[in-house]
């Protein structure tokens, strides 16, 4: 699928006139971005609408679902479709934190120990089953994903800018992992899940072969600095007063729940509202309304609830998230 | 929505024959005597106690129709048979009749907080309640009554009574024992060794790791004890039997957790299987309320434009 | 079913005790108005009066004292009490019976619900008891109500109502566990609706009329018996020399006329005050004829030798009167009972032809000429009732209806009277028969109007008039002189004039209904009110009244119009300048106060009204907004159930004037956008409401 159709299919209206250009070149990439990752993961529009805003964030995306569903394929087309170099770390038990940070190693000839770094210096990384991971490992890359910078040998090596973190981890019922902690669970600005394909796109992905041709056939909608001026665009986006406390009430009403054995911290409310901005860059709107609050809670507050419920970890989160939703008032203009 | 959930709730006088007749009586004597006697002021007085049982019988229904009546606060958590307390706060004085589940009625002061007792007969998830909302104002005359749907603002998860098993997975003695039984015992396959906690009986002590490792190590063994007990409820069906099986499946797992076993609950949730532990008699009691046919799922849409929400 | 056994434990069961103070404060005030109210008009002695004031005030604390633990003994002793006292209303009420003063049975009603008030204020715990107490001042207050004759009744009413409106709300509110004082403002909403539905009431019911009761009401406050069987004008004391000729300035103000006691001397100058001297209810308000002179000797008027003879009707009460001579057909009944508030002569009045006289006296005298004469005098308080058989007929029928008089009848003592002169009136006759011919007038009717209609044109009224001068005729001096007079001049020029014709016409004297007071349905007959007038005698239809001095208000009014007239008159008479200043001032302070406060509530800003708008119609249509839905959630379920068109994009027009940067200043044409989509959605909430009404109606229908 070309660039055009994948713009023709877009549902969204054209942002208006007014905003400035900066605004309309961000939601352009956006949805372009989110067109690209739908024409590769098809029947997931929503994990994909989720990526763009994580991508539009600057913030860590989780995917979380049963293997075969198209993680790996989301995170690669998200590379492709940025442009840059995806570096892939495959999660497994022996996996060492150097593997992931990078190895000093002595070199000969300059008789000095050299900085070789390791995967996660790159664009965009992408960490597969990330709870096969011994919890060591786990905390090197989610170090360098909260300080944006690795220490190794007493020097700290800068991340290159825009940074993004895609981990996909198997649902945590599963046999042989390694659940990740709270806290680390906090550095991901978003957690989706995929799902399962209806039958009629699960029926085209058997004839089309999986979704590797498409993936070949993605172009890059933009460029590690267009990618940064849309960051900063986002960043810039209005949030008036009775959308943040609305936020913030969301936030504080997790931790309210009785079945809620840890609400969601501080850094949620900040994560919401990043993502509330995201939304509304995509959107085409250079503020944030509390629809765009209310449609990103449960991706950006469900993983990171403990919970006292049966079900997915995620998904039960999100479940969790959308009955607060129906308990705190929304502001009214 | 269906049209008839649209309807607007009915306002009907409650047993309105005896106040009404009686009003009538006083209206008709009243007459009588101002014909008989003639004179201008019994007729004022009489007019001005007609605008009385005016105002005290019709007034009711006006502030019926514009009561808003609004749950605050529920109890996440209930057992069948038990009561259940809702916060409620009504915008003007009126008596809360639970219906569905019943329960017993309140009052209501105007804008203050009040508490319903509920007491739901059945296990299952309520997200709402049915309740008769009756009013006499202004004058106290006679009460008038509307049927209304409270939605709950977080849903009521009505555990299922517990009820003694009758057939427990247990070995013969086992839950007797199971409550003082806090060492291990040599019986069962040896599954490991691990190091020495401050309470371990010195004769789990292995011997031979210890002298090995030169640290306290003791023996993990393995007994039936040890492997999980999976208690399945299909909890789909009528109403009467599910929740007695529903009692049975919590007694069965209350027994089975007070005997230290652990326990997997296999439920049908949403037309789901969930097949999980249960860590304590709670987790099981929402997971049991949950299972199969939610008994309070008929209670209907929201009742709409009457503050019912 | 339960036995009667268990019924009466349940109905004896103790009920919580009512810590309302405020409720009890309002039942005592309410029970003190009614007890107060009987007393008013007279049903209580002033000693019983303040007896039950005292108790009442002291039980009402007693029981609140002890309405946790209400004594048993107590409550025996109530029950005795009770008893004791309901054995003495009977007792009254059968002696009365007996004596055949059965008239007024609201006295000792009025005793029996004070004394019960006093008794059951001793044990009022409850909210129960407290209901029963204002239950019976509301009938307390009716009793006295039965015997009200003024305004004055007003404010006990007024107070009753406040407070048993203050009572039963509090009842309500103890009723839902409530220990808030109702508030002022439903009571005061609940005041007006009251007051409303009874103003309605009264405008749409008839007025009462008079009694209707087994027994007609008649009462003595004192018993003075007369000697003789002549007219004693009850003026008495005040009674003073009436003015006379040569005595200038003789004007003489007392309540009396002195016409009653005979013979009418128009050379008198008598001016009559302002004071009520008489209440009448009556079905139909008329002439309340005295009696009547039938001879004129150019200055007074006398009875003939055959009006003067009396006789005597012995018995008791009900007397029944005989009929006069001439008296005509029988007509429809009118009752009248009259209240007495001035000493009055020993008169008894009623409309055309007495037939019937409730009067607490051994006998009566009946005069010839058409007075009813009573053997005690009639003293304030006096209550006595008239039934008369009238026998007016309209103007129209006794012009069509004109026939000579029969010679037998012609030659009967009492039309001879009817047309006695004294000498012959040429000037008079002349001017009659010219004014009758001017007036083409054939029939007496005709004729009668005619030289009503000259007097009415060529003369003045006036009480003031110089007095007679020795040896002139009263009727030359009136109609060829000053031309000036009052209705006994009027009246004998009119008599005169017919008599010259030979028209048989008499003098007759009694009162006219003073102003009608609605609340009390009563007449309130002034001392002015005694009147003089002319009875012309129609073959076939007997005596009937003309009225030739001064229009009169005969029209009974509808009480509730009346009313309103009353209220209007009595409103006009206040200060109004001061009232209006003060009240607008209240107004404006009320009204900018309010308006500040709802401006400060009030969202600002034309998007933020629109979104309330919004929210109202939307729950009109039966879509309110829940709270947890933002308002673009909301704008598009609306648009999509309504549906309401550009609804979406409105809401989102009005989030973006809510939270982008600068309210969204960008977007101009956001307000019409907004504007159009509400009104689509108004409209639509409209038809939907209607529509779903016809629905429901619809479904009631099939169901039933």
């Amino acid at each position: 699928m070309t660039r055009e159709q994948a713009l023709a299919r877009t549902e969204e209206p054209e942002p208006e006139a007014g905003p400035g250009a900066g605004l309309v070149a961000a939601t352009r990439l956006g949805r372009q971005l989110a067109a690209n990752l739908a024409s590769v993961v098809r029947g997931a529009e929503d994990a994909c609408r989720l990526a763009t805003i994580a991508v539009l964030a600057g913030g860590h995306l989780l995917i979380e679902d049963v293997p075969g569903v198209g993680k790996t394929m989301l995170a690669k087309a998200v590379a492709a479709s940025v442009g840059t170099t995806l570096a892939r770390i495959q999660g497994h038990p022996d996996l060492l934190p150097s593997d992931i940070t990078g190895v000093s190693v002595f070199n000969e000839a300059t008789r000095s120990w050299e900085f070789r770094p390791g995967p996660v210096f790159s664009h965009v990384v992408l960490f597969d089953e990330l709870n096969r991971t011994p919890p060591r490992s786990q905390a090197a890359l989610l170090e360098s994903m909260e300080e944006g910078q690795v220490s190794a040998d007493g020097r700290s090596w800068s991340l290159p800018d825009p940074h993004l973190v895609l981990a996909t981890q198997n649902p945590v019922e599963h046999a042989g992992t390694f659940p990740l902690v709270v806290s680390q669970m906090d550095w991901f600005l978003l957690a989706t899940r995929i799902g399962y394909p209806d039958a009629r796109t699960e029926a085209a992905l058997a004839i089309d072969q999986g979704a590797l041709p498409m993936l070949s056939a993605l172009s890059p909608v933009a460029s590690p600095s267009s990618l940064a001026a849309a960051q900063r665009e986002v960043g810039a986006v209005h949030v008036t007063q009775p959308v943040a406390d609305y936020a913030v009430a969301i936030v504080r009403a997790s931790r309210a729940r009785a079945e809620v054995r840890l609400g969601a911290s501080p850094r949620a409310a900040i994560g919401l509202l990043a993502a509330a901005r995201a939304e509304a860059v995509l959107s085409g709107r250079d503020y944030v309304v509390p629809g765009d609050v209310k449609t990103t809670a449960p991706a950006v507050l469900g993983h990171r609830l403990v919970i006292d419920r049966p079900g997915g970890s995620i998904g039960r989160g999100a479940t969790m998230v959308e009955e607060l939703l129906a308990s705190v008032p929304a502001p009214r203009p | 929505m269906s049209p008839a959930a649209r309807r607007r709730p009915r306002c009907a006088p409650d047993r309105p024959a005896l106040p009404v007749g009686l009003a009538v009586a006083l209206l008709l004597v009243w007459g009588a005597v101002a014909h008989a006697s003639g004179s201008g002021w019994v007729q004022a007085v009489g007019a001005l106690v007609t605008g009385l049982v005016l105002v005290g019988m019709l007034g009711p229904r006006f502030a019926l129709r514009r009561l808003v009546v609004e749950v605050t606060d529920s109890d996440r958590d209930g057992t069948a048979g038990a009561p259940a307390v809702l916060e409620l706060v009504a915008t003007s004085s009126c008596r809360v009749t639970p219906l569905r589940p019943g329960g017993a009625p309140t009052s209501l002061a105007a804008r203050r907080p009040g508490r319903l007792e509920l007491a739901p007969e059945n296990r299952g998830v309520l997200s709402a309640v049915t309740v008769r909302l009756s009013s006499a104002a202004p004058l106290g005359l006679l009460w008038w009554s509307s049927t209304r749907r409270l939605e709950l603002p977080t849903p009521l998860v009505v555990a299922p009574a517990e009820e003694a098993a009758e057939r427990l997975p247990l070995a013969a003695g086992e839950a007797e024992e199971a409550a003082g039984a806090a060492e291990l015992t040599d019986a069962g396959v040896l599954r490991g060794v691990r190091g020495y906690e401050v309470g371990d009986s010195p004769r789990q002590v292995h011997w031979p790791s210890t002298a090995h490792t030169g640290t306290l190590m003791v023996r993990e063994s393995e007994t039936e004890r040890d492997r999980p007990v999976k208690v399945v409820a299909d909890l789909l069906g009528e109403v009467e039997a599910t929740e007695r099986l529903a009692s049975e499946a919590m007694g069965t797992i209350g027994s089975l957790l007070a005997a230290r076993r652990s326990v997997i609950l296999e439920t049908i949730e949403d037309g789901v299987v969930v097949v999980a532990q249960v860590a304590d008699a709670r987790s099981a009691g929402r997971r049991l309320a949950r299972a199969g046919t939610n008994p309070w799922a008929d209670l209907g849409p929201p009742s709409p434009g009457v503050g019912g929400r | 079913m339960t036995t009667l056994a268990e019924r009466v434990r349940r109905a004896n069961a103790p009920t919580p005790p009512e810590d309302s103070v405020m409720f009890r404060v309002a039942t005592t005030v309410a029970v003190l108005a009614g007890i107060l109210a009987a007393q008013s008009v007279g049903e209580l002695n002033p000693l019983l009066a303040l007896l039950a004031t005292v108790t009442v005030c002291v039980g009402m604390a007693f029981s609140y004292l002890t309405r946790a633990h209400p004594h048993q003994w107590v409550k025996l002793v109530l029950a005795l009490s009770v008893l004791g006292v309901f054995a003495f209303f009977v007792d009254s009420i059968l002696s009365a019976a007996h004596t055949g003063e059965l008239a007024s049975i609201e006295v000792p009603l009025a005793g029996l619900f004070s004394w019960v008030q006093m008794i059951h204020a001793f044990d009022v715990p409850s909210r129960r008891d407290l209901l029963f107490s204002l239950a019976a001042a509301t009938a307390l207050v009716t009793i006295a109500g039965a015997q009200a004759v003024s305004g004055s009744f007003a404010p006990y009413v007024a107070v009753w109502l406040v407070a048993t409106l203050i009572g039963l709300g509090c009842s309500w509110r103890s009723m839902t566990g409530e220990r808030r004082a109702p508030g002022a403002r439903s009571l005061l909403g609940a005041l007006l609706v009251v007051f409303l539905v009874a103003l309605m009431l009264l405008v749409v019911l008839p007025a009462p009329r008079a009694a209707r009761g087994l027994s007609l009401p008649a009462s003595l406050t004192s018993y003075l018996p007369l000697v003789g069987s002549g007219i004693v004008n009850g003026s008495g004391p005040h009674a003073t020399e009436p003015a006379r000729a040569g005595k200038p300035g003789g004007r003489i103000g007392v309540g009396g006329y002195l016409g009653f006691q005979g013979p009418l001397d128009t050379a008198n100058r008598q001016s009559l005050g302002n004071e009520v001297v008489m209440r009448v209810r009556a079905d139909r308000p008329g002439y309340f004829l005295g009696l009547t002179y039938d001879t004129w000797n150019g200055q007074s008027w006398l009875h003939s030798r055959t009006d003067r003879g009396t006789s005597i009707l012995p018995g008791g009460s009900p007397f029944q009167i005989p009929a006069r001579p001439l008296a005509g057909p029988q007509g429809s009944q009118n009752v009248q009972t009259f209240y007495v508030e001035k000493p009055l002569p020993n008169l008894l009045f009623g409309t055309s032809q007495a037939s019937e006289v409730y009067f607490p006296s051994r006998s009566l005298v009946v005069g010839n000429d058409g007075s009813i004469r009573t053997p005690v005098a009639i003293t304030p308080g006096t209550v006595y009732t008239v039934v008369s058989v009238d026998n007016e007929v309209s103007p129209a029928t006794l012009a069509r209806d004109h026939r000579p008089i029969e010679p037998a009848i012609a030659d009967s003592p009492s039309i001879r009277a009817a047309l006695q002169l004294p000498y012959r009136y040429p000037r008079v006759h002349a001017l009659a028969r010219s004014i009758v011919r001017r007036a083409h007038a054939r029939s007496t009717e005709a004729v009668v109007q005619a030289l009503e209609g000259w007097i009415g044109a060529h003369t003045h009224y006036s009480t003031d008039i110089p007095p007679l001068r020795p040896g002139e005729d009263a009727v030359d001096e009136f109609l060829f002189g000053n031309r000036t007079g009052y209705c006994e001049q009027i009246s004998t020029a009119l008599a005169v004039m017919l008599r010259t014709l030979h028209i048989p016409a008499r003098e007759a004297i009694g009162y006219v209904p003073g102003p009608f007071d609605p609340l009390s349905s009563m007449y309130e007959i002034q001392a002015k009110d005694a009147h003089a007038w002319v009875q012309v005698y129609f073959p076939g239809y007997g005596w009937q009244n003309f009225d030739p001095t001064a229009e009169v208000p005969l029209a009974p009014p509808n009480a509730g119009m009346a009313l309103l007239a009353e209220v209007g008159r009595r409103l006009g008479r206040l200060p109004w300048t001061p009232i209006g200043s003060v009240a607008g001032a209240g107004v404006l302070a009320a009204g900018a106060t309010s308006a500040e406060r709802r401006r400060r509530r009030r969202p600002k800003g034309w998007a933020a009204r629109a979104v309330l708008r919004l929210e109202r119609l939307g729950a009109r249509a039966g879509e309110p907004r829940r709270p947890t839905e933002t308002l673009a959630e909301y704008g598009s379920r609306l648009e999509a159930a309504l549906p309401a068109p550009h609804l979406a994009a409105a809401t989102a027009a009005l989030e973006r004037r809510a939270y982008a940067r600068d309210g969204g200043r960008s977007a101009p044409g956001d307000a019409d956008l907004v504007r159009a989509a509400l009104a689509a959605v108004s409209a639509r909430s409209h038809r939907l409401t209607r529509w779903r009404r016809r629905a429901q109606t619809k479904a009631r229908r099939a169901r039933s």
